[in-house]
C-alpha cells in the first residue's frame, strides 16, 4: 500500500502545474484509486479550508493517513515534496547554464507576464468563491446572485490596508478571522 | 553576532506556512517582508524572479519558493531549512485535524472565522500579483500577455501549463521574428 501511495503522490507532484487547486482533480483520481470515497474527498476539501498550508500537503497528509495511518501520511507528504527538491535545484543550475541563450530568454520573457496573469486569476478565482460562491466566471454569469457583503468588505478593506498601507498580513488574517467569528453571533 | 541564516529561513517559512490559508501565492508578501526587507537574504529582483519561477514549475508553489529562496540564501542547508519550515505546519496541523476530524464543529462561528480568513487571502494574492507585475510589466506587449493569460484562464478555463507553454513559444516567435532585435537577456 505504501508503494502505491508513494507513486500516486510522486505523480501528483511532478505533473501538478498551476498550483494546489489545479492539482485537486488529480488528487481526486488518485484518492479514489487508493480506495477513498467521494465523501472522504469532500471532507478533505472542508478540512483544507480550516488547516493552513499548501493544499497539496494537506491532501497528501489526509489521504496518506486514511489509507495507511501515520506511515501513509508521511510517505505521501514526502512524495509530493520530492519534485520541488529535484526541479528547483535543476532549474537553478539550468538557468546558469542557459543564462545567455537567446531562445531561453525569449521564452522566459513572455512566461513572466503570463505568470502574473496566472497569479491574478488565482486571486480572482478565490474572490469569486468567497464573495459569490461561484467556482468559475461562467458559472456566476449563468447564475448571477448578490455578493456576500461581509467577505466583499473583508477583501476590500484588506486589499486597501495591505497594498496601500502595508499592514502586516498576519494581523489582517487574524483580525479577519476574529471579525468573522464575532459576526456569527451578530447575524 | 550573525544570526543563523538557516534558522531565519526555517522560522520565516513556519510563520508564513502557519498563517497562510490560501496557498503559496498568499504567502509571498509575508515572505518578501522577512527575506528581502528585514533580513536582506536576497535582493528584491531576484526574489520576484524566483517567485515567478516557483509558480511556473510544477509541484507545490510554496515549497518551490522555499527551495528557491532557501538555496539562493544559503545553499543546500538553507534549502532544507526553508523547505522543512514550509512543510511542517501543514503536515502537523493536517495530521491532527484528520485524526480529530469528528470533533471539529462543522458549522458555527469557527466556520465564519475561516470564511473571513479566506477572504483576506484574496488581498494577499492580488498583492503578490502586483509585486511580480511591477517586476515584469514594463512593456505594452507584456501587459497584453498578462491580460490575455488572465482572461483565457478566468473566462475560458484554460489550464495553467498550456498558458505558460504558449506564452513561452509566443515569446520566441515574437522576439525572433516580429521584434527583430534578438533575444533580450533577462539575467
Amino acid at each position: 500500500m505504501l508503494i502505491q501511495i508513494l507513486l500516486a503522490f510522486l505523480k501528483i507532484g511532478f505533473l501538478g502545474f498551476g498550483g494546489g487547486y489545479a492539482m485537486l482533480s488529480m488528487v481526486l483520481d488518485e484518492s479514489l484509486k487508493l480506495g477513498l470515497t467521494l465523501h472522504q474527498f469532500a471532507d478533505l476539501n472542508a478540512l483544507d479550508m480550516l488547516i493552513p498550508g499548501p493544499i497539496a500537503i494537506n491532501a497528501a497528509t489526509y489521504v496518506g493517513y486514511l489509507v495507511d495511518g501515520f506511515a501513509g501520511a508521511t510517505v505521501a507528504t514526502a512524495a509530493v515534496c520530492v519534485p520541488s527538491f529535484v526541479l528547483v535545484p535543476l532549474f537553478i543550475k539550468f538557468k546558469r547554464t542557459f543564462a545567455h541563450n537567446p531562445k531561453v530568454n525569449q521564452f522566459l520573457d513572455m512566461v513572466k507576464p503570463a505568470a502574473v496573469g496566472l497569479v491574478a486569476s488565482a486571486g480572482f478565482t478565490l474572490l469569486l468563491g468567497v464573495v459569490f460562491g461561484a467556482d468559475t466566471l461562467s458559472q456566476l454569469i449563468a447564475n448571477p446572485h448578490a455578493p456576500d457583503i461581509f467577505t466583499l468588505m473583508v477583501v476590500a478593506v484588506c486589499s486597501y490596508l495591505h497594498i496601500k498601507k502595508n499592514v502586516n498580513p498576519i494581523l489582517l488574517t487574524v483580525v479577519s478571522g476574529v471579525v468573522g467569528f464575532a459576526l456569527y453571533y451578530v447575524i | 553576532m550573525q544570526k543563523n541564516v538557516n534558522w531565519i529561513l526555517f522560522r520565516s517559512f513556519v510563520i508564513a506556512g502557519t498563517f497562510t490559508f490560501a496557498g503559496g501565492l498568499a504567502m509571498l508578501p509575508l515572505l518578501q517582508k522577512e527575506i528581502v526587507d528585514k533580513h536582506k537574504l536576497m535582493n528584491k529582483d531576484e526574489f520576484l524572479e524566483d517567485a515567478i519561477m516557483a509558480q511556473t514549475l510544477p509541484g507545490i508553489i510554496a515549497l518551490n519558493s522555499a527551495c528557491f529562496f532557501g538555496k539562493k540564501s544559503n545553499g543546500v542547508p538553507g534549502m532544507l531549512a526553508a523547505a522543512l519550515g514550509s512543510i511542517l505546519p501543514a503536515f502537523v496541523f493536517m495530521l491532527l485535524a484528520t485524526i480529530l476530524y469528528e470533533y471539529i464543529p462543522q458549522e458555527g462561528p469557527l466556520q465564519m472565522a475561516f470564511v473571513g480568513i479566506r477572504a483576506s487571502a484574496v488581498a494577499f494574492i492580488f498583492a503578490a500579483a502586483i509585486s511580480i507585475g511591477q517586476h515584469s510589466l514594463d512593456k505594452i506587449i507584456n501587459w497584453i500577455m498578462m491580460i490575455t493569460s488572465f482572461l483565457v484562464i478566468t473566462v475560458f478555463n484554460f489550464q495553467a501549463p498550456y498558458v505558460i507553454l504558449f506564452a513561452g513559444i509566443f515569446g520566441i516567435v515574437y522576439y525572433s521574428y516580429i521584434k527583430k532585435d534578438g533575444g533580450k537577456s533577462s539575467c
